[in-house]
């Protein structure tokens, strides 16, 4: 018989989150992120670290200009590591559109590729807050404010279409089977994996070592396997999907 | 400006925020009350934030930062009994402030600057036994001579309540119009008041809250949420102090019928260039592009 917990080989090797593995770390971070944000603490709960409270969105001159209420939920891997937010002030709407989960609430800061392809180290928590999560919230009011706001920097499409309009920016296609043949590649524990003579999957036709081998290593020295592997598998879903429709 | 606004303007103005010189000081005052404690204490009491602080109810017209400082349960370090405790820790204090020993806290003010207070109220007490959840301190003029406690029910209790905003304004009122009500149980009070009231509009909480002021002053009770058949908080909201109370409220209503919010609070500086401006201004370099994993 199977036994659920038992089926998940993922589930048996987790390791365990770095706040529990080094609580010195995890004490510094606490004592950091307490001083700089008045209004924000941590609160441990069974399975998870949030930090929550009122984040001060201030002028360049340090002037209060607007109050949003916030948890975020701390990254299991690493301290530096992408965290999940939630908005719990009730301003801005679950919605797709407003980048927020309809399921969970939660906000949709980054596309993981880009996070980890930006940040190659990741970012300190108090980093993240003060500039990608501030940005994020900002851009919330100016949408409600004005309903033809544009995301300051842009903004992806959803689900696997913005996974693939990431991989179009890097390899120069936007054909879903090309990038799917892409994140395979990533998949691969070492760079050396990566064969110089394979097809590259751009869908040039040349190989890889006379085409985007620089992009490919690139991306495979920035983003780690987790986020590949879990773009891969949303990925060939959709593609499947896609396919069984026809 | 409508009156939600406004209140949200008031409240903006009222707070302490990151990287502001308040904040800053507070900060470093706090560092250095631990490291004087820590240098004769060694690492063994645990040192944390309480009061508004850690509640997240600090208003810059008024505030202060408690530091908690509790000895295990089993140490004699800093003595044997809850006096001693409470007696050691102010004369180690004293060698570098002037120290005003209040009922069970050490308020500290500036020693070459007597009337200043540095908005620090030392705590010291011991904890109860080892699951370091509830607290015994010293009382220094009550009727016992300890106080048990549990400063984490205490800190949870207004934090998450659903209705600092308005815990926040009716402590500026407090402070504004000079009531001498101990802002622990105003805290207390106004989350009872508005239990059944967390979603209205703000507005609607305050006028609530002051209807209540003045007309049912017979119900204006609390509980100890950490010790509620234990402590007596009734004499910290005995009759003068509701008298107070229920008469600034009648005239604070008053006020609002009349003379609309601004009354109250006073007017807010409204700046020239526009919100969403300055909002573009800070996001500029911050936005990235978000995604939707669905
Ligand atoms: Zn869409
Ligand atoms: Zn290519």
């Amino acid at each position: 018989m199977l036994q659920p917990a038992l089926s998940d080989p993922g589930a048996v090797s987790k390791k365990k989150p770095w706040y529990i593995e080094n609580p010195d770390s995890y004490n510094t971070l606490r004592r950091e992120v307490e001083n700089i944000f008045p209004e924000l603490s941590f609160v441990e709960r069974v399975g998870e670290v949030c930090i929550e409270g009122d984040l001060h969105i201030l002028d360049n001159s340090g002037k209060v200009l607007y109050r949003f209420s916030i948890r975020v939920k701390l990254s299991e891997q690493s301290p530096r590591g992408l965290p999940t937010v939630w908005e719990t002030g009730g301003r801005i709407p679950w919605e797709r559109e407003r980048h927020m989960n309809p399921h969970d609430g939660s906000a949709c800061i980054y596309l993981p590729e880009e996070f980890w392809y930006e940040n190659p180290n990741g970012i300190s928590i108090s980093e993240f807050i003060r500039g990608p999560l501030t940005g994020f919230l900002i851009n919330q009011i100016l949408i409600d404010k004005s309903e033809n706001h544009k995301w300051l920097k842009g903004e992806w499409d959803h689900g696997e279409n913005g996974i693939i309009e990431f991989y179009a920016e890097h390899l120069g296609t936007s054909e879903p089977n090309n990038i799917l043949r892409c994140l395979t590649m990533l998949r691969k524990k070492d760079t050396k994996e990566i064969k110089g003579h394979w097809l590259c999957p751009c869908g040039s036709g040349h190989k890889l070592r006379d085409c985007h081998r620089l992009n490919i290593n690139e991306l495979h020295k920035r983003i780690p396997s987790e986020v590949t592997e879990a773009s891969h598998t949303k990925l060939k879903r959709a593609v499947q999907e896609l396919r069984n429709s026809h | 400006m409508t009156d939600k606004e406004y209140l949200e303007a008031i409240i903006r103005e009222q707070t302490i925020a990151q990287g502001s010189e308040e904040f800053k000081a507070l900060q470093d005052q706090r560092a250095k009350v631990e490291k004087i404690l820590r240098e004769h204490f060694g690492s063994s009491p645990a040192i944390r934030e309480g009061g508004s602080k850690a509640k997240h109810t600090m208003i810059r017209e008024s505030y202060d930062l408690d530091i908690l400082c509790y000895f295990l349960h089993d140490e004699e370090n800093a003595g044997s009994s809850l006096k001693e405790i409470y007696n050691n820790v102010f004369s180690v204090l004293s060698d570098s402030y002037i120290v005003e020993r209040k009922r069970s806290a050490l308020r500290l003010m500036d020693r070459d600057d007597h009337e200043h207070y540095t908005h620090l109220d030392v705590i010291p007490g011991r904890y109860a036994d080892e699951t370091k959840q509830d607290v015994y301190l010293h009382q220094e003029n009550g009727e016992k001579e300890r106080l048990k406690t549990n400063p984490e029910i205490h800190i949870n209790h207004v934090r998450d309540s659903g209705v600092r905003d308005a815990i926040k304004l009716i402590k500026l009122w407090k402070v504004r119009n000079h009531i001498n009500a101990k802002t622990f149980v105003l805290e207390l009070l106004v989350i009872k008041l508005l239990q059944d009231k967390r979603e209205v509009p703000l507005t609607e909480q305050l006028s609530h809250i002051w209807a209540e002021f003045r007309d049912n002053n017979d119900n204006l009770t609390v509980d100890d949420p950490a010790n509620p058949e234990g402590n007596d908080l009734s004499e910290l909201l005995n009759d003068s102090v509701i008298t107070r109370l229920s008469s600034v409220a009648s005239n604070t209503l008053k006020q609002i019928e009349e003379f609309g919010w601004s009354a109250v609070y006073g007017a807010v500086k409204e700046d020239a260039e526009s919100l969403s401006d300055r909002l573009r201004e800070v996001a500029s370099t911050r936005s990235v592009r978000p995604w939707s994993s669905v």
